[in-house]
């Protein structure tokens, strides 16, 4: 089943072309990988699927509705998570809040409820501490809640970014390089905690550079350059395909 | 940052303020002192307001253009419409509120220095505007002969005249303090005060997790021009003149180094003690009005280095200093 559906999209800033009629489709349950040299309009493509950014021209479908052009706060109640190349956290407050403040979402307790501190609001308040609990609990996170975000180690900080995500119960996930400048311990505890999270029938976009972690987690990989879909495969496929190695490393007559 | 969803025992803390406040008209019932505490109050309630704008991010440096508001909309609704103070105070409030729904609508799309920009500027011209308009406004020559409050009578308490004493006053704005800081501090420790708090931390992030920007933005700016609003409507019957003099873009500054040397980690206690403060040092240094600017600069620069959390900061910290004497 296709959860997301990408048709025509294109993307100019100003003169500059960052994608180029693209096609994808994404099915539900999978591990999709976006790759491609510096400048190929990854990042580019998840900030037009999460709404940050507007397409030129397109159309993008999640659950076979409209979702292009929406602010992203809208797409985030569509079901659509997603976290950032950098640690863009809440930075000043602990590790729990975090957690807490991306369930904004699950309250629905109105204004005039909130301030005479009605007893739904008291109910909501502690059924979101716990579900913030167990997603923390799930992610390995819990023994550092009352931590503030910035003092965590980097590669805690990577796993509270998809906490975050994560509590906003999205149906797909978009990760903007989750394992950038993380050690090799750390990529594979978080390559292990993104399965866990496709096992929860999570789908999940990748955008990534290593290739390791590429490789490893994902079902299918698609290949941009310049904007536009060079190649589409499992990762072995990619691997010994020669438009891709061309992309990567140049032609072998130009070296 | 203290987590807003700890709880705090408000109630014990605020027993000794209330009880000296409620009784202070009885320690000292003269006018000059009174005056002095009732327009610290006034400010206070800006103050707080300034303290909510600035818990979703921006700063604003307008404050006293939304109080003009309510002052004036106040006074010509009593004064030409004969409207009773009492319906006019909360009507002042909504069109203050009102009139920042439809600036903060357009202006919050920007943030930063930028609208700290948009705001000062706005409060410039709300005073031009005043001044411009003498046929209803004013001008300046100001308003002048706006009525007092009209005499309730409250059970209990029989009949209450504001004409006599200032004391009615003292225990009106007392009232608009304590249902200001009440509205104010449930919603800075709800889930409002958490999504101002991540709009300030990370917009993009905010976003990204589904709350509405735009949305808590102009709510929390409405809900402090309401309050200025108010504010403004008291002053203008307390004070029974509105001269566009008063709203100028230094007490919109004022209100900022208020909320700063007061501590802006709280939403009620800092604003309440800066403003008292400033208003009682600002009283002193009278004779010595053209050095009042560079003695505030001076009080802020010394807060921020020695005291970042501001004036209630003292109190735990004497605490801390307690504790370590003991053991």
């Amino acid at each position: 089943m296709t959860i997301l559906h990408i048709i025509g999209l294109s993307k100019n800033f100003g003169g500059l072309t960052a994608l180029k009629e693209l096609d994808l489709e994404i099915g539900s349950g999978e591990i999709v990988g976006i790759i491609g040299p510096n400048g190929a309009g990854k990042t580019t493509l998840l900030n037009i699927i999460s709404g940050i950014l507007r397409p030129s021209r397109g159309k993008i479908l999640f659950k076979n509705e409209r979702i292009d052009g929406l602010p992203s706060h809208q797409i985030a109640k569509r079901g659509i998570g997603r976290t950032f190349q950098h640690s863009v956290l809440f930075h000043g407050a602990t590790t729990l809040w975090n957690v807490e403040a991306g369930f904004h979402i699950q309250r629905k307790v109105g204004f005039c409820a909130t301030l005479l501190r009605s007893e739904d609001c008291k109910r909501e308040e502690e059924r979101i501490r716990t579900s913030a609990e167990e997603i923390m609990n799930f992610m390995g996170l819990k023994a550092d809640k009352d931590m503030l975000a910035h003092n965590l180690p980097f590669g805690q900080q990577r796993i509270l970014g998809l906490c975050l995500a994560l509590a906003t119960k999205p149906e797909l996930l978009l990760l903007d390089e989750p394992a950038a400048g993380l050690n090799s311990e750390e990529t594979i505890k978080i390559m292990s905690k993104i399965r866990a999270i496709r096992d929860q029938r999570i789908t999940v976009i990748l955008v990534e550079h290593d290739m390791k972690v590429v490789m490893g987690l994902c079902d299918r990989i698609f290949v941009l350059n310049y904007g536009e879909r060079l190649a589409e495969g499992t990762p072995k496929e990619i691997q010994a395909n020669e438009a891709v190695i061309q992309a990567y490393l140049g032609r072998a007559e130009a070296s | 940052m203290k987590s807003p969803t700890k709880k705090d025992n408000i109630n014990s803390k605020l027993a000794i303020p209330l009880i000296v406040a409620l009784l202070f008209p009885l320690i000292s019932s003269n006018p000059y002192y009174l005056n002095m505490i009732i327009m610290g109050e006034v400010y206070a309630v800006l103050t707080m307001g300034w303290v909510l704008i600035l818990r979703m991010g921006e700063f604003s440096l307008g404050q006293m253009g939304f109080f003009a508001i309510g002052a004036y909309s106040s006074a010509l609704l009593v004064k030409e419409a004969s409207f009773s103070f009492w319906i006019a105070m909360p009507v002042a409030g909504l069109i203050t509120a009102i009139f920042a729904f439809l600036i903060g609508s357009v202006t919050l799309k920007i943030k930063g220095l930028y609208f700290a920009i948009i705001t000062f500027a706005l409060g410039e011209i709300i005073r031009l505007i005043i001044t411009s308009w003498p046929g209803l406004l004013g001008g300046f020559n100001g308003i002048t002969g706006i009525p007092k409050p009209d005499s309730i009578a409250l059970p209990f308490l029989g009949k209450i005249d504001f004409y006599t004493s200032r004391i009615p006053f003292y225990y009106l704005i007392l009232l608009i303090i304590a249902i200001t800081s009440i509205v104010l501090w449930r919603l800075d420790n709800s889930k409002f005060g958490r999504i101002f708090r991540c709009i300030a931390m990370s917009d993009i992030l905010a976003e990204s997790v589904g709350i509405d920007l735009k949305r808590y933005k102009v709510m929390a700016f409405v809900i402090a021009c309401f309050f200025a609003g108010i504010a403004g409507s008291f002053y203008a019957h307390y004070n029974c003149l509105l001269h566009p003099d008063y709203f100028t873009a230094w007490q919109s500054i004022l209100i900022q180094i208020e909320a700063t040397v007061g501590g802006t980690a709280s939403m009620v206690f800092g604003p309440i003690a800066g403003a008292m403060a400033l208003t009682i040092i600002g009283e002193f240094l009278r004779s010595a009005k053209n050095m009042e600017p560079i003695l505030y600069g001076g009080a802020v620069i010394l807060i921020m280095f020695f005291l970042p959390g501001g004036i209630v900061d003292l109190i735990p910290r004497l605490r801390l200093v307690i504790k370590s004497l003991k053991g």
